[in-house]
């Protein structure tokens, strides 16, 4: 199976893997690891190359980071040149639940494909989705 | 105008750089001054990915950004000049650039060096450049974002001699 890491600034990647899990229940092959202010790339370097080790699967690994160009993303780019992956930027919950529900079925780039589908289609105004329907 | 801010910081091109100081001083220009990030394809466009729009960013050598700043290149732009050590910054200095002050944002803890503050930690070589500078006259505060209160350099060295006297003195 794909497996999933997510890395984020602060404790942001855990909360989402805690409360994804609180909703499609507890996943085997997800990791979520954080930046803090006073972390030196380094020691998130470090920390990546042990949750690879761990969670290496040759259907590959989806990872998920905040921001694009913030440090998470940075370091996840410098460290997966060459390994059977894809970068997901602006995680959210949604996009979260969708990889692990989808995660089973889909190879890996199609699988970073429809999680950004998804994670899209849940940016919303629901107020004006509600009006269209007239309600 | 030419450079506005010339910044010390290990993770060079991140969000508090660009969300913080390209934002607050809306810079136009960026340039990281770094060797190893000039040489490297990868590191160079990654950080081009990091940069909003409307904002040129330029990887050079710590020499060639020396030159270009000393030549006035930049002149007539909202620059801001990252370097990812106080090595580099000084090294920037001695190659010629007109440094009168250095935002000091963040060197992170690693071993072998002592925490100053959260976002700052510094070893024997980061205190003796930031030292040399300081004796060339040149200003250094210590700031991760604009509006954070900033903290004088010099006073934060000699908390960190105190620290590390105290470091090398602990049995190992």
């Amino acid at each position: 199976m794909i497996s999933v890491i997510v890395v984020t600034h602060g404790q942001f990647g855990q909360e989402l893997v805690r409360t994804a899990e609180n909703i499609v229940g507890r996943q085997e092959g997800v990791v979520a690891l954080g930046i803090t202010p006073e972390m030196g790339i380094e020691t998130l370097a470090k920390a990546l190359d042990e949750t690879l080790v761990k969670l290496k699967s040759e259907q590959g690994v989806l990872f998920f980071v905040d921001m694009l160009g913030g440090t998470p993303c940075n370091t996840v780019l410098l460290k997966t040149k060459n390994l059977l992956s894809e970068v997901v930027t602006g995680v959210n919950l949604y996009m979260l639940i969708s990889s692990l529900t989808h995660r089973s079925e889909l190879n890996l780039r199609d699988l970073a494909l429809k999680v950004c589908e998804d994670g899209r289609k849940a940016i919303a105004l629901p107020k004006d989705l509600l009006a269209q329907r007239g309600a | 105008m030419g450079v506005s801010l010339l910044r010390i910081d290990d993770r060079l091109v991140h969000g508090q750089v660009i969300e913080g100081w390209v934002k607050s001083l809306r810079v136009t220009w960026l340039i990281v001054a770094s060797d190893s990030v000039a040489a490297d394809d990868t590191q160079r466009a990654l950080y081009c990915l990091a940069v909003p729009h409307g904002i040129r960013l330029e990887c050079l050598s710590v020499v060639e950004a020396a030159q270009r700043w000393r030549e006035g290149c930049w002149n007539g732009q909202k620059t801001l000049v990252l370097v990812s050590n106080p090595r580099d910054a000084f090294r920037l200095y001695e190659a010629g650039a007109p440094i009168t002050s250095v935002n000091v944002g963040g060197l992170h803890f690693r071993e072998g060096r002592v925490q100053v503050l959260k976002a700052l930690s510094l070893d024997e070589t980061d205190v003796r450049d930031l030292k040399d500078l300081a004796e060339k006259g040149v200003l250094l505060e210590a700031r991760p974002l604009p509006l954070d209160e900033p903290v004088d350099v010099v006073a934060l060295i000699a908390r960190w001699q105190v620290e590390h006297e105290a470091m090398k003195e602990q049995p190992r």
